[in-house]
């Protein structure tokens, strides 16, 4: 069990208590000059976990969130009997008591899907003709076709994807992550969260919620990079100030922070000082990262970016890619463009084609540099759509939708779950939003039913308090 | 002991040199502290018993194991779970068993029991197992205070005992200078100012001490300071916080709560206002703007939201808000199922969220088709949430005030014997007599009327150049067919005039993110429902145009006739009102239209928008209003609220903690609720209250866990103090300013927060208070205490949220409807913190990386992290980098350019920014910056230059622009110390 207290007055005060008792007299200049700058820091953050509850498969992890909920019925549940009940009512005996969203008080027709299928890859998985691309990597992925949710509403289905909670205040996954097992990466950020918005219609707000640290300590949050201006908030010096000048001041900041530091006997006034070598670093490493000057044009290409480092979703997946290289642990990239609502034959193509080629990039880049083992990549949105047509689009649906992982620790060219024959309802090996959880942690080398922290007097878990299983049929 | 290794482990990214300090503080112990022999059931065994055992043997029904509870003495000993004074229960037994299939807590928990917890166990178990009231529900009596030496104030008599029988030495008192400026950080969060320091440092007596807190408590800003500490309980935002985070309307209520604390309700007003405010008789708009508590949970106006999902959603916001603000209770664990720990049923929740089933609401703020609202139509993402009143506001009426002072100092500033002032009087003789009507000239038709008929596509209407000057246009339409909408533009040449103001009557408004648009130059909107007769507007241009300068051509679009058009010659001095001929002053007028003085023309014009902007001193605000709904709630099985089988249940209070709280009338309302929670026999709410205040002054509270008083809370170190503590509020009528006066003045929040070695032994996390701790300023405090070193900080109290710098795009995610961000002008930028727009889905990046939370939820304590953001955030946030310029330019206002040394200068910073010397450490580095700036500035001006045009800040013109960018990077290190955000 994990009995930690986020009380960080009484925190500090512990670790003070602890280095009392544990370290014992060691000569203090040496460990002073220790501290002077500059002295990089080798590893990034050490995580909370002492030692890991099983092997570890994988080391990091890339979410690319389509934000609005795209429909699984074009792109990885084949239903034809659902396209020969097209336009025909939709029978209640699949619908009654169920909730609904927009499609509240009005009836309900069955809407056929209207993409082709094809198989794929040895293994044969049905996708759709929307994501050609994708579907050349069919015999990496696990589409699991069952995955079911519990909020029918964008805003809540967010926040529970992210964090298996809808309650406000509770960490993302990708905190957890960092919290857990810690950065790699001396330089940049644990967790970086990109999202664009993408140009067909039904676009989404996305919340900083969804990558909210939630009650664990800030240091474990998302950090958005942000297309337009600086790509991490302040990183740029004032008027473009000389990098030896504010090197010189982030040094005298520091000598001086260390004498008051010996003076007050602040441990925070210590910690002060690694952050702002830490800073530091990150005004050199940002630029340096998303300058993607380096990227030949057939890479541009091949993820389908116009021009690198434009805030599109293709554009960020280069991005993406560039952050796992570099040792991040969690990278989200959203697009926000998949709700359908209506006009659907116009606009999935668009955000399809907004999509697919930089994800399919991104897994022969992760292959190709020997990463895609030790990386686990889902792809999906924080719930699905409605067999039932809305108008010209679907509403959403929380009873059956679909995902893909691949990666690390996955069994490639599989197929886990399915629906009914309309795509209604989960009906074989039904996924949840936690099982999804247990199984990254899984892969991760964490047990999830291990893995709390206490808040506000409970055992707090991202799979939370109901019984949550590892989804075994997708690990290799 | 709540922190185990893992704790630690959350701080293991600190570095060797934290761990050197503690290592030369301290010689490491032998031994921990002695255990008292006989454990005690609240201090020591229910803490393990609640962890381990409750969560099936303890209040949740639903979750109980073999029907066997321990949290009851009585049902534990019929059980035969224990024995009291022997190891024959079956406690015992089973937590020490090592077949693994019988062992407690099951392996499976990942809760095991250690050697040390189960020795706890033996050792109450044998001593007789004796239970104890939970000391939260215990009825709150106040204690006596121990004897002690003569002056020797209750808190520190109670302290000192402690410390006696810890034998904890107390630190010695904190210098003058920290001990002043902690008072005025604790007290305001700013700073003390300079003369203040110097007087107590010259004469530092208890006398001089306590009536500089006096002076403290009675400012506005303690006032600000305790609304941003009570704003976390209650979750204020600007915005609704679901999906598209929209604008709410909620600013009256922050200043309602900052004017609470500037006239000290008391605290039973407090919370019966915020709770029950319109259902006092004769409600005032005040008490009524404090139930817009009520409103400030997340709504939605998200489509295919289902209303009965929200509503639920809302109702366990409340209740959680209410547990966790006043009670200090987790409640929100018994919105499922029985709380696990404590004895809250989930009945218990639901019948408290039955006291605000009477509010007019709506699950959904919008009428959607598959989801009507009628008494919605026409709401868009774009409108406010009802239900709101308008009320005054003080923060606008001062602003007015301001403004029209403002603008007749400026025509005061104008002779009547000014040569200017009579040629403009002279050559526009036709307009001499300013006060008449005769002014105005009307445009005719072609063919010779007044009355113009206007097109759809718009009409275009010469104005003649014998109208010489324009400063607005008059509309007036005889009998308007409605609906309408009329549109005006003016073009001079082929440059557009735009109009500033314009007002018309009768118009209905439209809404942009919340708010009511001003005025009608976006459009000037006759619904059907206007009434009939004559329709007015007037249009404003910013200064007087003339026609000599070009031809100017008006077009009027509209789908009405029979339009008259008038030019008016001279500006109003008030553009709100219909009739121009009033109030016109021709001093203004002239410093309106004179070429040569457009500084001051822009001026006026500043101000008379900032006055418009005010709206007459009125603001909508949203409140609570009831309605004969009735106020039942129904039980949700898990918290599904699709499922309509569990009982409805009335408003009533959680019964274990009513006992002795008389019944109150029938029908209970939210002022019984109120009146319940303020009783003198609510054994939480004065305790969690002075709890919290307690942590404001030391860090933490005397039970740390200050969000949760129940049984997985910490229990008090100082149990009679609390109580005494508490006792004393409610003797004193729940006077929340006496209870803070008492705690500052004791002697130990007076004492040093350097830890003596034997604290590091004895009490490193300084639970028992022998020292002072430092503390990191919250959020707003930090950005406070920066602008006022700097001298910029605008000490305006009140009104609308104001948006300081913040990155570009950084709302780009934000969507229904898209947002921009316009910074704020004028003093605006340098307000407090506190008054920054709170968006709840994207909090101001300066204020979320230094912990201020979100506000989705009720927060009783921020997190206190210490990050790399922190540190880009001083270092490049342009307020901070403003702030540097401001203090260089406040150093060089009192050290003259050509005059002093640098040394003179670095003092003089020094002692602004934290009231001492610098030392020679200090000295050196500071003369390094100075010296490595000068030398790079002198190679490349270009990056100083462009570094003193960061925000709007102007740079001193006295000064060399090379010093001056050096020593605003002096100031920008000085800003960026840890000492200068933190309290000692």
């Amino acid at each position: 069990m994990m009995d930690i207290n986020i009380h960080a007055a009484t925190a500090r005060r512990a670790f003070l208590q602890r280095s009392a008792f544990s370290i014992g007299s060691i000569a203090f200049g040496q460990l002073l000059a220790d501290a002077a700058p500059p002295s990089p820091i080798r590893a990034g953050m050490p995580g909370a976990l002492p030692v890991l509850h099983k092997p570890q498969r994988i080391k990091r992890i890339i979410h690319l969130c389509m934000a609005g909920g795209p429909s699984q019925l074009e792109t990885f549940d084949w239903k034809p009997e659902l396209k020969k009940l097209h336009g025909q009512p939709f029978p209640s005996s699949f619908t009654n008591g169920q909730q609904l969203a927009q499609l509240q008080n009005t009836p309900l027709l069955a809407r056929g899907p209207f993409t082709e299928f094809t198989r794929h890859g040895k293994s044969g998985i049905e996708i759709s003709s929307l994501l050609p691309n994708i579907a050349r990597h069919a015999d990496k992925l696990a589409v699991i076709r069952s995955m079911v949710t519990e909020q029918i509403n964008h805003d809540p289905a967010h926040a529970f994807f992210n964090s298996g909670s809808i309650l406000k205040g509770r960490p993302s996954m990708g905190s957890w992550l960092l919290y857990g097992l810690g950065s790699e990466s001396r330089d940049l950020p644990g967790f970086v969260v990109l999202a664009s918005q993408g140009s067909s219609d039904g676009v989404q707000p996305v919340s900083a919620r969804q990558w909210s640290a939630g009650f664990l300590p800030t240091r474990y949050q998302g950090v958005p990079f942000q297309a337009k201006g600086d790509a991490v908030h302040y990183v740029a010096s004032p008027g473009g100030n000389p990098r030896n000048l504010e090197e010189k001041l982030v040094q005298s900041i520091n000598a001086i922070n260390r004498e008051r530091a010996v003076q007050t006997l602040d441990p925070e006034a210590a910690t002060r000082i690694a952050q702002y070598e830490m800073a530091f670093r990150m005004q050199l490493s940002v630029p340096e990262l998303t300058d993607m000057k380096d990227e030949s044009p057939e890479t541009l290409q091949r993820y389908g970016v116009k021009r690198a480092g434009d805030g599109t979703f293709a554009s960020n997946c280069l991005l993406a890619r560039r952050l796992l290289e570099r040792g991040v642990r969690c990278v989200q990239v959203y697009h926000r463009a998949w709700d359908h609502h209506r006009n659907m034959e116009v606009a999935m193509p668009i955000a399809a084609r907004e999509t697919d080629a930089a994800c399919a990039a991104l897994l022969d880049d992760l292959e190709q540099r020997g990463m895609l083992d030790s990386t686990l990549v889902v792809w999906g949105g924080e719930f699905g759509r409605t067999p039932m047509g809305q108008g010209t689009g679907r509403d959403h649906h929380i009873n059956a939708f679909s995902i893909w992982m691949a990666g690390g620790g996955i069994k490639g060219g599989t197929v886990y779950g399915a629906t009914d024959e309309l795509g209604y309802r989960s009906v074989q090996d039904v996924v949840t939003v936690h099982d999804l959880h247990a199984t990254v942690l899984h892969l991760f080398g964490i047990d999830h039913e291990r893995f709390s922290v206490k808040f506000q007097g409970l055992d707090a878990r991202l799979t939370g308090v109901e019984p949550a299983k590892v989804v075994r049929g997708v690990l290799a | 002991m709540r922190n185990s290794g893992l704790t630690l482990r959350l701080l293991a990214g600190c570095m060797p040199l934290i761990t050197t300090i503690a290592a030369l503080a301290v010689a490491p112990p032998k031994r921990a502290p002695q255990k008292p022999s006989i454990p005690l059931y609240n201090r020591d065994v229910r803490p393990i018993l609640s962890d381990t055992c409750f969560p099936c043997h303890g209040p949740d029904s639903a979750k109980r194991k073999s029907g066997l509870r321990l949290d009851i003495q009585d049902e534990a000993i019929r059980q035969k779970a224990i024995v009291p004074g022997t190891l024959k229960g079956s406690v015992w037994n089973r937590i020490t068993q090592t077949s693994q299939d019988l062992l407690m807590p099951p392996p499976g928990a990942h809760k095991p029991l250690s050697k040390a917890q189960k020795e706890t166990i033996k050792a109450w178990l044998l001593a007789g197992a004796k239970y104890e009231p939970h000391w939260a529900y215990t009825p709150v009596v106040k204690p006596a205070v121990p004897s002690s030496t003569a002056g020797t104030t209750p808190i520190d008599a109670f302290l000192n005992q402690r410390h006696k029988q810890l034998g904890l030495i107390q630190a010695p008192d904190a210098d003058p200078v920290t001990l002043i400026r902690r008072v005025s950080l604790d007290l305001t969060g700013l700073p003390p100012a300079p003369d203040d320091i110097k007087a107590y440092v010259g004469n530092p007596t208890k006398k001089a001490y306590a009536s500089y807190v006096d002076r403290l408590l009675a400012s506005d800003a303690h006032a600000e300071r305790m609304s941003v500490w009570w704003l976390d309980q209650v979750r204020y935002a600007d915005t609704v916080g679901f999906h598209g985070d929209q604008n709410h309307n909620a600013w009256p209520y922050r200043d309602w709560v900052i004017n609470a604390f500037k006239v000290n309700m008391p605290y039973t007003t407090f919370v019966r206002d915020q709770l029950a405010g319109d259902l006092i008789p004769n409600a005032s708009d005040a008490s009524r703007t404090a139930t817009c508590f009520n409103r400030l949970n997340m709504v939605t106006r998200e489509g295919g939201a289902q209303p009965g999902e929200y509503l639920a959603k809302y109702a366990a916001d409340r209740v959680r808000t209410v547990g966790s603000a006043f009670l200090g209770s987790t409640i929100a664990c018994a919105e499922c199922h029985d709380h696990k720990y404590d004895p809250f049923t989930a009945k218990d929740f639901y019948s408290i969220a039955a006291y605000f089933a009477d509010m007019r609401q709506w699950g959904v703020y919008a009428d959607y088709s598959y989801t009507p609202e009628p008494e919605l139509r026409g709401i868009n993402n774009d409108s406010p949430f009802p239900p709101e009143i308008v009320v005054s506001s003080k923060a606008l009426a001062n602003r007015i005030d301001e403004e029209v002072a403002g603008i007749k100092a400026l025509t005061a500033g104008v002779a009547d014997s000014d040569p200017r002032y009579m040629a403009y009087l002279s050559k526009h003789s036709q307009y001499r007599d300013l006060n008449g009507d005769t002014a105005a000239l009307t445009l005719q038709t072609p063919e010779g009327t007044d009355w113009h008929t206007p097109e759809k596509a718009g009409l275009v209407i010469d104005v003649p150049r014998s109208a010489v000057m324009l400063a607005g246009i008059e509309v007036t339409i005889r009998q308007p067919q409605v609906p309408a909408t009329i549109n005006l533009s003016l073009k001079q040449g082929n440059v557009t005039l735009p109009f500033w103001h314009g007002i018309g009557e009768p118009h209905t408004p439209t809404t942009q993110n919340g708010f009511e648009r001003i005025g009608i130059q976006s459009g000037w909107r006759l619904t059907s429902k206007a009434p009939r007769g004559e329709a007015k507007a007037i249009y404003w241009l910013p200064r007087t145009a003339f026609t000599n300068a070009g031809p100017m051509k008006l077009t009027l679009s509209g789908t009405t006739s029979d339009v008259r058009i008038r030019v008016l010659p001279v500006h109003a001095i008030n553009p709100d009102v219909l009739d121009a001929q009033i109030e016109r002053d021709p001093k203004a007028a002239f410093l309106l239209s004179s070429a040569g003085l457009e500084k001051v023309s822009d001026d006026i014009s500043t101000r008379q928008r900032s006055i418009v902007q005010c709206r007459g001193g009125k603001t909508p605000v949203m409140v609570t209003e009831g309605t004969n709904k009735g106020r039942q709630a129904r039980i949700l099985a898990r918290g599904n609220w699709m499922d309509t089988s569990g009982a409805l249940v009335g408003p009533a209070t959680p019964a274990f903690l009513t006992s002795g709280v008389s019944p109150s009338a029938q029908p209970a309302s939210r002022l019984e609720l109120a009146a319940w929670i303020t009783s003198r026999n609510n054994p939480l709410t004065a305790r969690v209250l002075v709890n919290r205040f307690w942590r404001l002054f030391f860090g933490t509270g005397i039970s740390a866990s200050v969000e949760d008083f129940g049984a997985q809370g910490e229990a008090p170190t100082n149990p009679a103090l609390l109580d005494w503590l508490a006792s004393s509020l409610m003797d004193n009528g729940w006077n929340m300013r006496s209870v803070m006066r008492e705690i500052v003045l004791s002697d130990a929040y007076k004492r040093s927060s350097k830890p003596l070695p034997i604290h590091l032994v004895k009490d490193p996390q300084n639970r028992y208070f022998a020292r002072q701790s430092p503390r990191r300023l919250d959020a707003e405090f930090i950005r406070d205490n920066a602008l006022t070193i700097a001298g910029i900080l605008d000490s305006h109290v009140g009104g609308p949220p104001v948006k300081p710098f913040q990155p570009i795009g950084y709302y780009a995610n934000l969507q229904f409807p898209d947002r921009d961000y316009t910074v704020s002008t004028r003093g605006d930028q340098y307000r407090r913190g506190l008054y920054t727009h709170w968006q709840r889905t994207f909090l101001h990046p300066g204020l979320a990386a230094f912990d201020a939370p979100s506000r989705e939820e009720a927060c009783p304590v921020r997190n206190e992290a210490n990050t790399p953001q922190q540190a880009l955030t001083l270092l490049n946030d342009p307020v901070y980098v403003e702030a540097a310029r401001g203090l260089a330019n406040l150093m060089y206002a009192s050290i003259k350019p050509g005059t002093g040394s640098d040394n003179a200068r670095l003092d003089w910073l020094m002692q602004r920014v934290r009231g001492a010397s610098p030392s020679g450490t200090e000295r050196n580095q500071l003369k390094t910056i100075l010296a490595e700036s000068r030398k790079s500035y002198t190679i490349n001006q270009i990056p100083g230059r462009d570094m003193l045009r960061t925000g709007s800040l102007p740079s001193r013109l006295d000064v060399d622009p090379i010093e001056l960018a050096a020593y605003t990077n002096v100031c920008r290190v000085l800003l960026n110390l840890h000492e200068t955000i933190t309290r000692y």
